[in-house]
């Protein structure tokens, strides 16, 4: 497995992925049972978007409680407005949506960047002095550019290269183009890999 | 890394890795089931009102129509009043004596006209007259 596809794993680990583009068979009518009130429909539902809905929530917040709280709130949020979910669209992106619309909310309300609470890794601790000392730079490095990005673009890269969601499903959840999402891309990259330059220089 | 600006980029997995270790990892030790226990029981009351929503929706839709349909009642009655006739009253026998003679009289003012008479003895009037 690697490194980009752990949170899916996670994700993973119980029923089948939520992605945008391949919905399960049975989601439109555990939607309209959603809609009708039934709580086994809603377990169903929420089992299988719970954990990768949690690492998203989780790269917005930047604390475990606030992702649980962000993932608490938007599974509300989808009982609320479940009346207003069109039949036969995809569960998957309208949620997220919710999801990464409602985080970016709370931490604006919070004035709160995800890289202000960022634990630093514990990688760390079995390195040389040198090579920790080297990793510490790195991480404060990539973490004022990540922190420097503009919003839309540090979702974007979380979504993409962190969580595994691709270009189209971030489109559709963001409500932006295909090709916006991959300017995005393009521009968070570019931005991320002049911090990252000097590191990748001293390796080689 | 690869340039990332064209059609379906792929994952930069080092740019991700250098994330990561910027980032850490999602925590791993989370009690999923505790979780998805709490959100279903947050999502009881929500849930319960979607089902009394649907139950009531209904009847309300139909109490709704209530009034509706006896107005439509009402405007329907009252056309019928004022639009159609009503049934006239039944000929006695010199009413009908009398309808038989009109007829026959006109019927034969008019006899000239059908067989052409009538315009034969124009064009000798205007014969006679010139």
């Amino acid at each position: 497995m690697t490194a980009a596809s752990a949170p899916l794993a996670a994700g993973r680990a119980g029923p089948p992925p939520a992605g945008a583009h391949a919905p399960p068979p049975d989601e439109p009518e555990l939607v309209e049972r959603v809609r009708r009130g039934d709580p086994a429909a809603f377990d169903v539902l929420v089992g299988r978007y719970m954990r990768r809905a949690f690492a998203v929530a989780y790269r917005l917040m930047g604390q475990k409680e606030d992702a649980e709280d962000l993932v608490q709130d938007a599974f509300m949020a989808v009982l609320q407005r479940i009346e207003t979910f069109q039949a036969g669209r995809p569960f998957g992106p309208w949620f997220f949506r919710i999801l990464v619309n409602r985080g970016l909310n709370s931490r604006k309300a919070r004035s709160l960047r995800a890289v202000d609470q960022i634990p630093l890794s514990a990688a760390s601790a079995s390195l040389s002095p040198e090579r920790a000392a080297e990793q510490t730079e790195l991480r404060e490095r990539l973490g004022m550019a990540l922190e420097g990005l503009p919003e839309r673009q540090r979702v974007i890269v979380n979504l993409f290269e962190l969580e595994g969601f691709d270009g189209p499903e971030i489109a559709e959840i963001l409500e932006i183009a295909d090709g916006t999402v991959r300017w995005h891309l393009h521009e968070a990259r570019k931005t991320l890999r002049r911090a990252l330059a000097p590191y990748e220089r001293s390796r080689t | 890394m690869s340039d990332d600006f064209g059609r379906d980029p792929a994952r930069d997995g080092e740019l991700g890795l250098a994330l990561r270790d910027v980032l850490g990892e999602v925590p791993g030790d989370m009690d999923w089931e505790g979780l998805r226990g709490s959100i279903t029981t947050q999502a009881e009351l929500p849930l319960a009102r979607l089902r009394r929503g649907r139950r009531s929706g209904g009847g309300w839709r139909v109490r709704s129509l209530v009034p509706l349909a006896a107005a439509a009642g009402i405007a329907a009655a009252a056309l019928a009043l004022t639009v159609l006739p009503e049934d006239p009253p039944p000929l006695s026998a010199e009413d009908l004596q009398m309808v038989e003679q009109v007829v026959d009289a006109s019927l034969s003012e008019a006899d000239p006209l059908l067989t052409g008479e009538a315009a034969r003895e124009a064009l000798l009037e205007g014969a006679v007259g010139s």
